[in-house]
């Protein structure tokens, strides 16, 4: 008893124990649950951030891919727009559309918006495609109004088919000539001295005209262009420069072909350099001395002289092309102001100087074409368009790309609603994924 | 400096004197003599640089080589250099270079120091300008040179100058012509010449048929950009006067100012239908091409003939000529533009009439119909503009409206007047500036604002 009511207290501590116990479980326990639940919360919420982020990282891969397609639709022609907000295209698990603006110029400006997921990305792309137009279609042509001086006569020939004096075949009012494809053309009005005489055709720029003197004659079309000629900026290609090209007096060196880049080029007085296409020579300044000879062999390819400093064409220095070659030669000249060809010169080659104001002073022969700001000539001058020049230099884009990218950028997802929809795309969209079409059957053509 | 080298002088004075005590008195004189000459010719070299440095030429250059660029600054430094420096402030105008400090090489000159040239030039007095202008213009026939003449003499000549420019444009007779920029010199100081001294167009436009070839066309062109109300007969005159000039004044008379009013228009019309069956190739063109341009429905019969030339580019202006007064595409055959042309005829015969009767109608249905089915004959606009006219100029506005349309349609220069009253009134003012722009685009006058902001843009 004693046992007994000595040892009661004991029992009901333990059970007062006990309890406490199974409350320090249960409040360890749900603190566990706690952690557990926060744990899951977190863990769900890092899961779906992560498949976001893939969603997100896919759709603006996908926008990429739809810019590209726009590209290479407008390439092809097309409007450069891929499906649209109705009917997009499906690649790659997600869809996109392009929409395809015309700003003007050639230039137009692509929007790609893509969806993959939950995923949203547009981006926006201001491309400009160059018409693959020849550069040298044309005899003369200039920025500036063109007056051709009294006496001057234009025709054309192939120098891939031989000579000029073997192809002269045609006698018109006393002037023997080879073709009529001595075609003139300025973005400005064309004016003829008397007895100008023009095998080809003469085409002054929009809205401008030709005028005529007495004795004149033109054999081909006098109407005036749709548009003008953009006269497209030089594009020099980087070239690491090696130094300078200096062929000594009466020396004689071949330039194989390749790409080369060269301070100074000079051909010193008697020497002869030949050089041999397809060849692309960037330079500095470019001096042909007196009676030196610049040869070209562009059997397999043109060659291609980048001056970015000054031309210089001394007296009685000539460029030919060697046996059974085109005279596929072009001159790339950058600088501005005057460009002078010395009394009696013989040319041969294109020149393309869209700064530049080209004067012919008397007596000189020019078997090529020549592109530039403005262009004047003494009193009967000859010019014989090589035709064969038209195979060779394109107005295209850098890299022969037809394509230029001028601004590329992320934009804002249009419509708006979209961004805050984060829903599957169908069924954002409303479209059934087996009824989507591949993304070159979405092009929009004009 | 001066005491110095008496100083130095006469210690070489002293010096003789030693000598002829030593040598004789003839040496000694002898060296005297010469040490008075040393000494007046070391005297003369500064003061000779000193004049040289200020010389004309040298102040030029100092002072277009100058960092000032504004030309109000630099043209005041130019003028206070007086008539002397006219020759080098030329030589500086026609290269746009002046020599650099060390003499070997050129700078170019910037276009504010051009400028201030320009304005020192115009501020020297005018007779001594026109006289060294013309001493440069008889000593060189260099290119260049007959350049700067006449670009000065279009900016700052007068109507007793036009003789001087036209010689000067003139290449001599014996050696190379001019270079072809000359030609375009001339022209566009015939231009400002006439802009700045309207009454110069007229004694200008006498000397066209005794030109040199070189220098009428420019002239010719001058005639027809001035825009002066007489334009289109000054141009005709000298047709009367000279057949050679056929080809350089045709393209000009459609654009020249007063064609549509020249009581010489009738006669024009005729002299061009003539020209179209010319020997020459390229008048023939022209010719056929300007029909078109002048609005000569008479023509079309002429121009369907021409259609089946040997000559493709007569048959290819003949045929836009034909497009553009009937606005038909059909393709360059003659049959079918001669059947349409008989089919015009005969309703012109059978139905014409009876149509412009429907005109003076009370029925405005009728009277809508009739301008309708007049409005498909623009082969014969002269002689239904007018009475479509009358119809423009009555009170019912839908009748207004589409009549004014129809003397769209049907462009003659009889309109113009009818057209130029009812683009004042608000209603009818779109619909009449787009008939006068079919008539010819530059009777449209742009408003002020419409101007501001084509300059803005430009």
């Amino acid at each position: 008893m004693k046992l007994k009511s000595g040892s009661s207290p004991t029992p009901a501590r333990s059970e007062r124990r006990r309890g406490v116990a199974l409350l320090s479980v249960l409040a360890v326990l749900t603190g566990l649950l706690v952690l557990l639940a926060t744990f899951q919360h977190v863990t769900v919420r890092r899961s779906d951030e992560t498949a976001a982020s893939i969603d997100e990282r896919r759709a603006f891969h996908l926008a990429e891919t739809a810019l590209n397609e726009g590209m290479i639709a407008l390439r092809a022609g097309s409007t450069g727009a891929v499906g649209g907000v109705g009917a997009p295209a499906y690649f790659g698990g997600g869809v996109f559309w392009v929409d395809a603006v015309d700003l003007g110029s050639a230039q137009t400006r692509l929007t790609a918006t893509a969806l993959s997921g939950s995923g949203r990305a547009a981006l926006e792309a201001v491309v400009m495609i160059h018409s693959p137009e020849p550069l040298f279609s044309s005899v003369l042509n200039s920025r500036e109004p063109l007056q051709l001086a009294s006496g001057v006569v234009i025709d054309s020939y192939a120098s891939a088919l031989g000579t000029y004096a073997s192809q002269v075949s045609s006698t018109y009012n006393g002037y023997n000539f080879a073709n009529d494809g001595g075609n003139v053309s300025s973005n400005a009005d064309i004016t003829f001295a008397s007895g100008a005489t023009v095998f080809g055709d003469a085409t002054p720029g929009p809205g401008h005209s030709c005028s005529f003197s007495s004795s004149t004659y033109v054999s081909g079309s006098t109407a005036a262009a749709l548009e003008p000629f953009s006269f497209p900026p030089i594009r020099v290609p980087t070239t690491p420069i090696v130094g300078n090209l200096v062929l000594a007096d009466g020396a004689s060196s071949t330039l194989p072909s390749g790409k080369y880049g060269f301070t100074d080029v000079s051909i010193g007085r008697n020497a002869n350099l030949t050089v041999q296409g397809p060849a692309t020579i960037v330079c500095t300044n470019f001096t042909g001395e007196m009676y030196a000879n610049l040869k070209i062999d562009a059997t397999n390819g043109p060659v291609t002289f980048y001056v970015e400093g000054s031309y210089t064409h001394v007296n009685r220095f000539e460029a030919s092309p060697v046996a059974g070659s085109p005279m596929a030669l072009a001159f790339m000249i950058t600088a501005g102001g005057p460009l002078g060809f010395p009394p009696g010169a013989k040319l041969r080659g294109a020149y393309y100087a869209p700064n530049a104001d080209i004067q012919f002073t008397s007596g000189i022969e020019v078997w090529g074409a020549f592109a530039a700001n403005r262009i004047s000539m003494a009193a009967n001058t000859k010019f014989h368009y090589d035709e064969s020049l038209m195979d060779h230099w394109n107005n295209q884009g850098p890299d022969g790309d037809p394509l230029e990218v001028l601004v590329w950028r992320r934009a804002p997802v249009t419509p708006h609603a979209l961004t805050i929809d984060r829903r599957d795309p169908y069924t954002v969209l409303g479209v059934e994924r087996t009824a989507l079409l591949s993304p070159a059957e979405s092009w929009i053509d004009a | 400096m001066r005491e110095i080298l008496r100083g130095r002088a006469g210690l070489v004075a002293a010096l003789a004197a030693i000598a002829w005590g030593v040598a004789g008195a003839p040496a000694a004189t002898r060296g005297i003599a010469s040490a008075q000459e040393t000494a007046q010719e070391t005297a003369r070299k500064p003061a000779e640089k000193s004049a040289q440095e200020r010389s004309p030429a040298r102040e030029v250059q100092r002072r277009l080589q100058a960092r000032e660029e504004d030309p109000d600054v630099l043209a005041a430094a130019l003028i206070e250099l007086g008539p002397a420096a006219l020759e080098f402030l030329v030589d500086a105008r026609r290269d746009r270079t002046v020599l650099s400090g060390d003499s070997l090489s050129r700078v170019a000159l910037t276009p504010p120091k051009l400028l201030a040239v320009s304005q020192a030039l115009a501020a020297l007095p005018h007779p001594q300008l026109v006289a060294a202008l013309s001493d440069r213009a008889a000593r060189s026939a260099e290119s260049n040179d007959r350049r700067v003449v006449i670009e000065l003499l279009g900016e700052l000549g007068g109507i007793e100058d036009v003789e001087l420019l036209l010689g000067a444009a003139t290449p001599p007779q014996e050696g190379p012509g001019f270079d072809s920029g000359v030609t375009h010199a001339v022209q566009q100081a015939l231009v400002q010449l006439f802009a700045r001294v309207p009454a110069a167009l007229e004694p200008a436009a006498r000397r066209l048929p005794n030109l040199h070839g070189d220098v009428a066309p420019a002239l010719a062109r001058a005639i027809a950009e001035g825009r002066a109300p007489t334009s289109f007969d000054l141009l005709v005159r000298a047709l009367d006067d000279t057949a050679h000039l056929d080809l350089v004044v045709f393209p000009l008379l459609a654009r020249a100012e007063g064609r549509h009013t020249s009581p010489k228009r009738e006669r024009v019309f005729e002299l061009v239908r003539e020209r179209v069956g010319s020997t020459d190739p390229m008048l023939a063109r022209t010719a056929a091409r300007l029909c078109g341009e002048l609005g000569d429905t008479q023509a079309a019969s002429v121009l369907c003939d021409a259609l089946d030339s040997p000559d493709a580019q007569l048959a290819a202006a003949s045929h836009a000529s034909l497009k553009q007064f009937s606005g038909l595409g059909f393709p360059a055959q003659r049959a079918r533009w001669k059947q349409w042309l008989d089919s015009e005829e005969a309703w012109r015969r059978s139905e014409c009439e009876q149509v412009l009767e429907q005109l003076r109608s009370r029925r405005d249905d009728v009277v809508i119909q009739a301008l309708q089915t007049l409005a498909q004959h623009p082969l014969y606009r002269d002689l239904l503009a007018p009475s479509v006219a009358e119809v423009a100029r009555r009170p019912e506005p839908n009748l207004r409206v589409v009549a004014c349309t129809v003397l769209g349609r049907l462009p003659s220069s009889s309109s113009i007047a009818t057209l130029s009253e009812l683009a004042r009134d608000p209603q009818l003012n779109r619909l009449a500036h787009d008939a006068l722009r079919a008539i010819d685009p530059s009777l449209i006058v742009p408003t002020p604002a419409k101007r501001a902001v084509r300059a803005q843009r430009k």
